[in-house]
């Protein structure tokens, strides 16, 4: 579960994000949409602690970002916007490394290896990272999220870069985590997958929640009867832009 | 030639943004370096200038032992040039950042060729040719020569450049054409810093201070007659050589003659290799991008990597962040290989310990005392290359501890742990090989080497909690990281912390030298405690301050 109460980022002058008031519950996948700049990113480094807001509240499964820190990162599972991983590692040592990292059980050893499989990362698991493509970087920290079994997870753009049949697998496992209970915070800017995928929308624009619910809601909310796109360009239209 | 324009031009613009969004701090930076490089060059100038007077006054051998020292500089500097030209034309021609690009528009690759080529030859010869005006000046100094001489050699000293560059690029296209590796620049790489390392160790235990010495003169002298012949008489390091004399000789006619050969070897030269480029650049450079997606960097790691000895998955278990930092550290040339260049460093400081002529007790202690401030000094040096970068090296991964469960103080304790040992390590070899050296008392042995110890401590505490306070995630190299605003207040601080226990100790050791010469009472205890309970205060602040406020920013980081 996710909750946020008047949350609010200033870089400077700029407001990435104002007063965002959310409350995602487990079993959901919530896509979380806006323009570039418009305050995604952000939002998902404030979640994970990354970055610390000048007001506001931010709670994780129950626990308070601010008080609870660590309990919030060992719950969370997070793929940023940029897949830096460390170039000397091998995709095999970077897995054994999160297993001890998290402190996590050493049954999962033989998940890794399972993993690497699933991913298609087999034939590479012993080749250092630096080799890597995006995509396979991009897979190779969505197995590390897999691995811990998070009970939330935070996904900026995670479908970048990966080839068709793992964007597929991907889909299947974000089902799978919310049929298990979890919640699924998705930044995506591939409006189809967000509408295929996602249980509610959040739109958010020059660091402004402008509109949030399920495609039926926005959809009355913009006045068009089309696809998230069609309802995407309507609401973000510069006539729109909160005041 | 439009094109080379515009790849003039754009270096210029690229320039000029630096400029215009240079910081005040860089700009004092780029400020301190031209002064220190400006007193180095001098120093070349005046020790050149000093060096070439006293030959002019050697009785019948002057004049061959200037021109057989000038012909060995040019020969070292050519060869040089080529080992220079050799290593930067591995970057420039197969990995620099902006061929993929350039191979994607529809220059032909003959113009990237020279444009590279171009290239390679500047980045390769501007730090030997600043080196060579010391020389080159104090020369016409000392032979009394005009500003024509100046402008000759300038315009000589171009097809002397071209040749060693070219020398350079040709081996280097061959070698990637042959053996089509990413790890061949890392090769060469380790190969010039062991070689550095190994020239400079030799040539300090040539003990050049014997040349000084009136009763080696004789056997130099007879050395210098022996070889009185010229030097590799093929390479162009004679023929400017011989330029130079025969310009200094009035010889006019030999003048003409070896500046033809540098010239029309150099337009040969430069025609080869463009003959050749057209053969095999772009080949070998498509080679290489195709082994660089075959499994190189595959680790033979076996399948038993899950059946790892118990105190290594206990390590892996209690450290994970320490067992990572050292594979990284080991798989990153750029990590390491500056070892090779400390370890001669530091056998030539002890040498150097070794050697000085010490006889009385005073002398033979008051040198292991300020042998602290000195080995101090190095710790420093060493902390700064492996302590303070060690946050700043997480560079863009810093996100994964970031977001892992653990706090940042574990964090910094790992690295902490990391750096400390070897450098505890090297300190305490500094502390007990130039103490025994020194042949210092008992006392003495134990306080210096307890004090170094301290400050390696210290030091690596300092250096860690300033590397945290002023971290430099963004760098494309660790040499950025060390002359970061952070890396020169971080040395700073250090000399001001050695300045200081320097200054408080040296009251104990003065009254335990007045007990040595037979003074009564020599010991003020009240005034003794009081000292080493500033130099532990001031230790444990200057240890314990930097790591806390460096904690502090790192919860609070906005990157």
């Amino acid at each position: 579960m996710i909750k946020t109460i008047n949350l609010t980022k200033k870089f400077g002058s700029l407001v990435a994000v104002d007063n965002l008031n959310l409350e995602i519950p487990g079993g959901e996948i919530f896509g979380f949409l806006g323009p570039n700049g418009a305050g995604k990113t952000t939002t998902v480094k404030l979640l994970t602690g990354l970055l610390k807001p000048d007001s506001g509240k931010m709670f994780i499964n129950g626990y308070d970002l601010e008080k609870d820190i660590l309990k919030v990162k060992e719950t969370v599972g997070l793929l940023p916007e940029h897949p830096f991983l460390y170039p000397k590692l091998t995709g095999k040592e970077y897995l054994f490394f999160l297993v001890h990292l998290y402190q996590l059980d050493l049954l999962v050893n033989k998940r890794v290896l399972d993993l690497l499989e699933m991913f298609r990362l087999s034939d590479f698991s012993d080749e250092l990272i630096e080799t890597y493509s995006l995509g396979m970087r991009q897979k190779l920290i969505l197995a590390g999220i897999i691995l811990r079994e998070p009970k939330v997870l935070l996904l900026d753009e995670p479908l970048v870069g990966l080839d068709p049949q793992t964007a597929k697998l991907v889909k299947e496992i974000f089902l799978k985590f919310a049929a298990q209970g979890k919640t699924v915070f998705l930044c995506t800017h591939i409006l189809e997958i967000a509408e295929k995928l996602c249980h509610r929308i959040g739109i958010i624009q020059q660091g402004k929640l402008i509109a949030l619910g399920t495609i039926e809601q926005l959809r009355r909310q913009a006045e068009v009867d089309g696809n998230l796109e069609d309802i995407f360009f309507r609401l973000t239209e510069k006539d729109n832009y909160p005041k | 030639m439009k094109h080379y324009f515009l790849f003039l031009k754009i270096r210029w613009q690229m320039l000029r943004n630096i400029l215009k969004r240079a910081t005040f701090f860089e700009f004092l930076k780029f400020f301190i370096f031209t002064l220190i490089a400006i007193f180095f060059f001098l120093g070349l100038y005046v020790g050149f200038q000093r060096i070439l007077a006293y030959l002019q006054t050697v009785p019948l051998i002057g004049k061959t032992l200037t021109l057989k020292l000038l012909a060995m500089v040019f020969l070292l500097f050519f060869l040089m040039l080529i080992f220079s030209s050799l290593i930067t034309s591995l970057t420039t021609f197969f990995f620099a950042k902006d061929l993929s690009f350039l191979f994607l528009t529809p220059l032909p690759p003959k113009i990237i060729f020279v444009y590279k080529f171009l290239h390679t030859i500047f980045y390769s010869s501007w730090m030997v040719g600043i080196t060579l005006l010391p020389l080159l000046l104090a020369y016409g100094y000392v032979e009394k020569l005009n500003l024509s001489f100046y402008l000759s050699i300038l315009f000589l000293s171009l097809p002397f450049f071209l040749l060693a560059s070219s020398a350079g690029v040709v081996i280097a296209l061959f070698l990637i054409y042959l053996f089509p590796s990413p790890r061949l620049r890392n090769i060469f790489f380790i190969f010039t810093v062991f070689l550095g390392g190994i020239i400079y160790l030799l040539i300090r235990l040539l003990q050049p201070e014997q040349l000084a010495n009136p009763d080696k003169l004789t056997e130099v002298i007879q050395y210098i007659t022996f070889i009185q012949a010229p030097t590799a008489v093929y390479l162009p390091s004679w023929w400017i050589t011989g330029a130079i004399n025969a310009y200094t000789t009035a010889n006019f006619a030999d003048f003409r003659f070896y500046s033809l050969l540098l010239f029309s070897c150099g337009l040969a030269i430069f025609f080869l290799v463009y003959f050749l480029a057209q053969r095999i650049y772009f080949p070998a450079w498509i080679n290489l991008q195709g082994a660089s997606h075959l499994k190189r960097n595959k680790l033979q790691i076996p399948d038993s990597k899950l059946q790892i000895a118990d105190w290594e998955r206990l390590l892996n278990r209690k450290q994970p962040i320490l067992v990572k930092d050292m594979k990284t550290f080991f798989r990153d040339t750029n990590q390491w290989v500056q070892i090779f260049l400390l370890i001669p460093l530091l056998l030539v400081y002890l040498f150097n310990l070794y050697r000085l002529p010490l006889d009385t007790f005073y002398l033979k202690n008051l040198i292991a005392f300020l042998n602290i401030g000195l080995a101090g000094f190095v710790v420093s040096a060493v902390a700064l290359r492996f302590a303070f970068p060690a946050i700043s090296l997480e560079g863009q991964n810093f996100w994964i501890l970031r977001a892992a469960p653990i706090e940042t103080k574990k964090i910094i304790y790992t690295k902490f742990l990391f750096a400390f040992l070897p450098l505890i390590f090297f300190a305490l070899l500094i502390a007990v090989f130039s103490n025994i050296f020194l042949k210092v008392e008992n006392i003495i042995f134990l306080f210096s080497t307890l004090v170094i110890l301290i400050s390696a401590l210290v030091l690596t505490g300092l250096a860690l909690g300033l590397g945290a306070i002023y971290p430099k995630f963004k760098v494309e190299n660790i040499p950025q990281i060390e002359t970061s605003q952070g890396g020169i207040f971080y040395i700073l601080s250090a000399l001001f912390y050695i300045g200081l226990c320097l200054g408080l100790l040296a009251w104990p050791i003065r009254m335990y030298f007045y007990h040595k010469l037979g003074k009564i009472n020599p010991y003020d205890y009240p005034v003794i405690f009081w000292i080493f309970f500033s130099f532990f205060l001031l230790s444990l602040l200057t240890f314990f301050l930097p790591i806390f406020w460096g904690i502090r920013k790192l919860n609070n980081l906005e990157e």
